[in-house]
Order: structure tokens, then sequence, then C-alpha cells
């Protein structure tokens, strides 16, 4: 065998899944927002569309909840068959010190509504990701991440790569807006695109080498 | 040899401490069912601070979708009052705490692999838990087996 060289690209999930980058300094901050939560009454709802970052937001937010030592639980929905799960986690975490984060509300379709003015009673503080404003929800946060932030979010991974001593990549900052606006804001399928785009760089260099 | 680290919990204000793996393989190559011997060295942090140190050799997926892995070996080592190794199965270490090493033999599958959509990826992984209830992870990827790069096609298949 020869020696080989590892091509790290900062665009695989594993690098941008919810959770992972570090949440970018805003007015917004995760401790900030907790504290609003409590201003509404300890239940709100991160909104924004497929992509915007809702999953990451919960993420962090459940970090900063558990610096304060509350008990977290994060449930994801994938179909209404999460029912279930969605009600027994309602039912089964409602001390005042416990946070509450289901994702993917909108997975729940109708049953959704059925189940939003029970979550909405419970004791504790709960925290619901969806696409669309609910009835008897307060809106937490109203995600719309805009290119300035989808630029700073690419150059954070790819100084993570460098970091590594691995191959640095660049982009103009119009071919990073041009990207954004082709994926109408959602970041997921953006770096997707960037993902590709690495692929086949490095790819071409090794077939160079 | 390629290091992959990241801070986890640690603050970024706070000393980040320096791990070192060696691999007795100097390429970090190995063949399916070769014995993997590995040394680690942590340096830039007091020891003293150091609670427990976990060391893995894991198998993941990285690419564009839905994560795997798996874990081949684990075991995890806990400093004692007095800030040393307390593991008996591995006390021959205690006295170069938390650096350490241990050896196992590499399973035939899945071999490393460089895909487009998906690659595959083993590293020896190294976790670090301080008193604080911070953590801190390095990874130390090296690769099993022999699969080229895959390529994409440069035209359309007819």
């Amino acid at each position: 065998m020869t020696g080989r060289r590892l091509w790290i690209n900062p665009f695989a999930t594993r690098y941008t899944r919810p959770g992972v980058i570090a949440w970018q300094p805003t007015p917004d901050s995760p401790e900030a927002l907790l504290e609003r939560l409590d201003q509404l009454g300890g239940r709100g709802l991160i909104c924004g569309p497929h992509g915007s970052g809702k999953s990451t937001l919960l993420r962090h937010l459940m970090a900063a909840a558990a610096g304060r030592g509350w008990k977290t639980r994060v449930v994801t929905l994938r179909s209404r068959a999460d029912f279930g799960p969605a009600l027994g986690a309602i039912v089964a975490a409602a001390g005042h010190g416990h946070l509450l984060g289901i994702d993917s509300w909108e997975k729940l379709g109708a049953a959704g509504r059925l189940l939003a003015p029970l979550a909405a009673r419970r004791a504790g503080r709960i925290v619901v990701t969806t696409h669309q404003p609910q009835a008897c929800w307060p809106i937490l946060l109203n995600l719309q991440p805009d290119a300035p932030t989808f630029r700073r979010l690419v150059g954070r991974l790819l100084s993570q790569v460098d970091s590594r001593g691995t191959m640095a990549a660049e982009f103009a900052a119009d071919q990073l807006d041009a990207i954004f606006r082709r994926h109408r804001g959602n970041l997921r399928e953006a770096f997707f695109e960037l993902y590709d785009h690495f692929e086949r760089t490095t790819r071409s260099l090794i077939g160079e080498a | 040899m390629t290091e992959r680290a990241t801070a986890g919990e640690v603050s970024a204000s706070a000393t980040l401490p320096r791990v070192t793996v060696s691999f007795a393989s100097d390429q970090s190559e190995y063949a399916p069912g070769d014995m993997l011997e590995t040394s680690y060295r942590v340096a830039a942090i007091d020891p003293a601070t150091i609670t427990a140190v976990e060391r893995s050799v894991v198998w993941y997926t990285e690419g564009k979708g839905e994560e795997d892995f798996g874990v081949v070996f684990f075991d995890r080592l806990l400093a004692d009052s007095s800030g040393t190794m307390s593991d008996a199965r591995n006390s021959a270490a205690t006295a170069d705490w938390p650096s350490g090493g241990f050896g196992i033999r590499l399973p035939s599958s899945p071999l490393s692999y460089e895909g487009l959509i998906v690659k595959i990826r083993w590293c020896v992984r190294v976790r670090l838990f301080f008193s604080s209830g911070r953590d801190f992870v390095s990874e130390h990827v090296f690769f099993l087996g022999d699969i080229p790069i895959a390529r994409p096609l440069r035209r359309a298949v007819s």
C-alpha cells in the first residue's frame, strides 16, 4: 500500500448536522431565547422553511438548558405514526425543570392540531419546530436565513478543514450568494451543492496528481 | 496521520489539550485481520484535571446522508483520587497517565472507502473527561484495506 491523503469534505452531514455548527453570534442567542421562552409562558415555536436552521437552533437551546441544570429531551417526528411518542413525551416531561423539544411538528399533520392544545396546557417548558405558525402557540423565533449568514457558515466550515491540514477550498462571495438564491434560503440543500462541488474539485486534483 | 479534534464542551477560552496518536504502521494503513498497535500521548493539560479516558476504535460513514458507525474496541480508564489510573487491567500504563496505548486485531470489514456520496472511515478515538464535567474528543484516522478512491464517470455510458 502507498501513503494516502485524507480529503475531508467540510459540507458532509457529519459537520453540518443540527448541533454541530456553533451558533452564530446574534441577538437571538440560545440563552436569550430561553429567557424569552419563560416570558412566553414556557412554550414557543421555532418557525421557518426547510433547511433554515430550526433543528440546529433546537439543539443549541437544549444544550443551553442542560447547562442550567434543566432536564432536556428532544423528540424528532418522522411521520404521523409518531403521534404516540409525541403524546408520551408531552405527558411524561411536565415538570418545571424540564425542557421538551419536538422537532418537525408538521409531520403530525391534522393530528398535530389535536395535540397542540394539550401540549400548550402542560406544565413545564416546550419548544416546537415547525414550518408554519400554529394556533394557540406563541412564536419564539421565526428563522429566515440570509446570504451573509450563509457565507459566514461556509467560512466557518472551511476554516475547520484548514485547521486539520487538509485541502482548502475557496468560494467567491457572489458564487455563494448564487447558490443561496438557487436553493431559496435552504441551507441544507445549499450545503449539499457545496459538498458536490468539493468532491468534484478534489477528484480532479487527484486525477492530476 | 490525520487528526480531527473537536473541542466539544471545552470553552473557547480554555486551553485545549493536545492528543497525538502513533500507529505502528508508518502509513496508518492496515490489511483486514492486522494487529493495530497504537499509542497516544496527551499534552498541554494538567493530568490531575482528567478524571477518565475513553479509548475506542470505530468506523463511521461520512457523506451527504444519514450516518452510520460501528465500534470494534472500547474501554474507559478512570483516575483515582490521587490522579492516577485505577483500572487494574491496564496498570502497566499507570505511570504514564493519561497517556497510554493498546492493541487490537482489526476485523475484515468494512473497508475504508473514499466514495463520492459516502465514505467509510476508521479512526482511533481518544476522549478525555475533565473534573469540570467537560470533555474533549480527538480522532485519528487510519485506513483498513486498499480500495481505490472513487472517481466520477467522465462521460455518460451510452
